[in-house]
């Protein structure tokens, strides 16, 4: 048994403010909150296998300083310090994105329902209004809401509104923004997603991002900025800028929003990949569709393999996630393609399942390799 | 309050105020000055807006532009096709003449300048032909279609630069020149380019104020329920500055507009000129 000096200590509510303070958001705070239970459940633990030993007065001066803590927290930051109380978080955070759903619909619905009744001024300017208003309710339920959902919602109702003065304000005055449209709902969902540190807005703004990059690299091309999407390859720019950003600009003060860059760009780049193999017609690369095909079915298998690696090794959950899933899908596609008519049912099968097997012996000896690493051990 | 503060607002209300004064200067800006074409349209050419029975008054007044491409055999194309049908006049000189590289990749698009034509030679050959005795594609039904209903307005020509093409075309109250894209495949029976005019920069027109506004005294409903119901209606519309266009006026008419036929003539020139009648 070792002996555990613990310097009692009588907690000053300045330390703890001072503590508290350090923390600047709800996902912080509740970051804090379940660190602290788990030390609690480990320490219970340490005492119970008598690995050390605390007197009852340290044990009640941690427990106070803790249950302060949890106190301030959850008094400014509404933060769960119970597991039904992260259930119930849980679905306000499901009801919000649906409320934000049916808030922009509601908009676009009632704006439909009494639109021809109304003057071009009129139609004007309630286009420009629409969003004016809601920006300034969302900058003012921000300043008030502790718990982040209904600003959320407000910035989701914003939002809406100003994709659909983006939309109909051009044609009510016979113009043609072109992908200036998209630039600008890309900026304002920057801005929303950042300011309101919302995740949804952040995707709008990401896939904004892929949209407009390819429309500039189409238009460039001397074809209309719609037709981005003929040629895939477009996306590639605007797919890796969302892989670097997190990488060049630091996120860690936006809870998932560096996983959000990483998914949506590793998924494009993937994707892209993937139907170039599958449709190599659509590629720039005017080198056969045999040659295109066989080409990105090799992009595929050491992007693939290159991702579960920087997944594992940096601790990457959703980049290894999606590079294994793409090299799924191209064995998949390829056995199913390609092997399946050639040999019997049972010879098929075997085969996938050897080759399931090696795919999981490679990921379970990274996986170690990331577990040493991680626990400080040299191999 | 200091401006880390204030970045939110400030940014925010900025690109608010970039959008909506940009599409309304836009917008003033192309129709400012003298219109680059002034087109008399009739509902031939435009197409109300049509709902569902009940819900028609809060449709949006939308006015869509109808138009069409001259086939290879020199009829015209049903509006509803005109974008996937084949356009005869784009040809491989045409492509050449639009710097266009002959390797042409399947579902290539291309922005550029369209010429449309209203109610001249494309639209005559379209009559003459499905109202010619001597025709074996003749049929009554299509011949009193294109007479009497089918749309005149007819998508002619490409080209580089909205100059080149106005001295080509000088009459303003018949051709306009609108930012359009062609889209271009192989033939591969013939080894030929296969154009398709794939759309205009705006094919809609917003209609005016009165026609917007304004109820019908007898039935309560809006005018251009009235009108679409009478069907029959004259609307100016303007090209501006940025060849976008607009309508000026639009007027309900008791009858249907009907096309002369115009029979061929003997040595009647063949094929396609891009010169103005």
């Amino acid at each position: 048994m070792v002996d555990c000096e613990v310097v009692t200590r009588n907690v000053k509510i300045a330390n703890v403010d001072n503590h508290a303070t350090k923390i600047a958001t709800r996902e912080a705070a509740q970051g804090r909150i379940d660190q602290i239970e788990i030390f609690e459940r480990e320490l219970a633990h340490l005492r119970s296998d008598r690995v050390i030993h605390l007197t009852d007065s340290q044990v009640t001066a941690i427990e106070a300083y803790h249950r302060h803590i949890i106190h301030e927290l959850t008094a400014r930051y509404d933060a769960d310090a119970s597991e039904s109380g992260r259930r119930l978080s849980m679905s306000m955070r499901i009801v919000s994105l649906i409320g934000a759903l049916l808030l922009g619909s509601s908009v676009f619905v009632f704006f439909y329902h009494f639109w021809a009744a109304f003057n071009v001024a009129t139609q004007t300017f309630l286009l420009c209004a629409a969003p004016t208003s809601t920006y300034a309710l969302a900058l003012i339920v921000r300043a008030r809401d502790r718990t982040g959902y209904f600003s959320r919602l407000s910035a989701a109702l914003c939002f809406a509104s100003f994709i659909l003065t983006v939309v109909i304000l051009p044609p009510l005055w016979n113009i043609n923004l072109g992908s200036a449209s998209v630039l600008s709902c890309t900026a304002f969902g920057f801005i929303l997603a950042y300011g309101m540190r919302s995740r949804l807005q952040l995707c709008a703004a990401l896939i904004g991002v892929l949209i407009y990059s390819a429309a500039l690299i189409t238009i460039l091309g001397g074809a209309p900025w719609w037709v981005f999407a003929e040629r895939p390859e477009n996306l590639y720019l605007g797919a890796t800028m969302l892989l670097v950003i997190p990488s060049l600009i630091s996120q860690r003060h936006y809870a998932d929003f560096g996983t959000l860059y990483r998914l949506i760009g590793t998924a494009s780049l993937l994707g892209i990949f993937l139907i170039l193999t599958t449709w190599p017609s659509l590629s720039y690369f005017d080198y056969g569709p045999h040659a295109v095909s066989a080409a990105y079915k090799i992009v595929v298998l050491t992007g693939g393999a290159a991702g579960i690696y920087i997944g594992v090794t940096r601790q990457l959950p959703e980049i290894g996630f999606l590079s294994s899933l793409s090299l799924l899908i191209l064995i998949g596609l390829e056995a199913c393609g390609w092997l399946l008519p050639k040999l019997p049912a049972y010879q098929f099968f075997l085969i996938m399942s050897v080759l399931a097997i090696c795919a999981l012996y490679v990921l379970k000896v990274l996986r170690r390799r990331a577990t040493l690493d991680a626990a400080g051990i040299s191999q | 309050m200091n401006l880390q503060r204030l970045w939110l607002p400030i940014l925010g209300f900025t690109v608010i105020l970039v959008v909506c004064t940009g599409t309304l200067l836009a917008g003033i800006y192309n129709r400012s000055g003298t219109s680059e074409s002034t087109l008399r349209l009739s509902e031939r050419e435009l197409e109300l807006p049509t709902g569902e029975s009940g819900e028609q008054e809060n449709t949006p007044l939308t006015l869509h532009l109808l138009w069409r491409v001259e086939t290879v055999d020199q009829a015209g194309s049903a509006t509803t096709e005109a974008s996937s049908t084949r356009a005869a006049w784009i040809t491989q000189t045409k492509l050449a003449e639009l710097e266009i590289p002959s390797g042409i990749r399947p579902n290539t698009f291309v922005s550029t300048f369209l010429v449309l034509e209203f109610d001249r030679r494309a639209h005559a050959r379209a009559v003459s032909r499905a109202c010619n005795s001597a025709s074996p594609s003749r049929d009554a039904r299509t011949c009193e279609f294109e007479i009497k209903k089918s749309s005149r307005l007819y998508v002619v020509d490409a080209g580089r630069t909205v100059a080149e093409l106005r001295a080509r075309y000088p009459d303003r109250a018949h051709y306009a020149i609108v930012s359009g894209v062609i889209k271009l495949s192989h033939d591969l029976n013939v080894r030929e380019p296969e154009g398709y005019v794939s759309s205009l920069s705006l094919e809609t027109v917003q209609g005016v104020e009165p026609l917007r506004s304004a109820i019908d005294p007898a039935t309560g409903k809006m005018l251009w329920h009235r009108l679409q119901a009478g069907h029959f209606f004259d609307a100016v519309i303007s090209f501006g500055r940025r060849l976008e266009p607009w309508n000026l006026s639009i007027e309900a008419r008791e009858s249907e507009v009907i096309s002369p036929v115009e029979m061929p003539q003997e040595g009647r020139e063949r094929g396609f000129s891009f010169s103005p009648r």
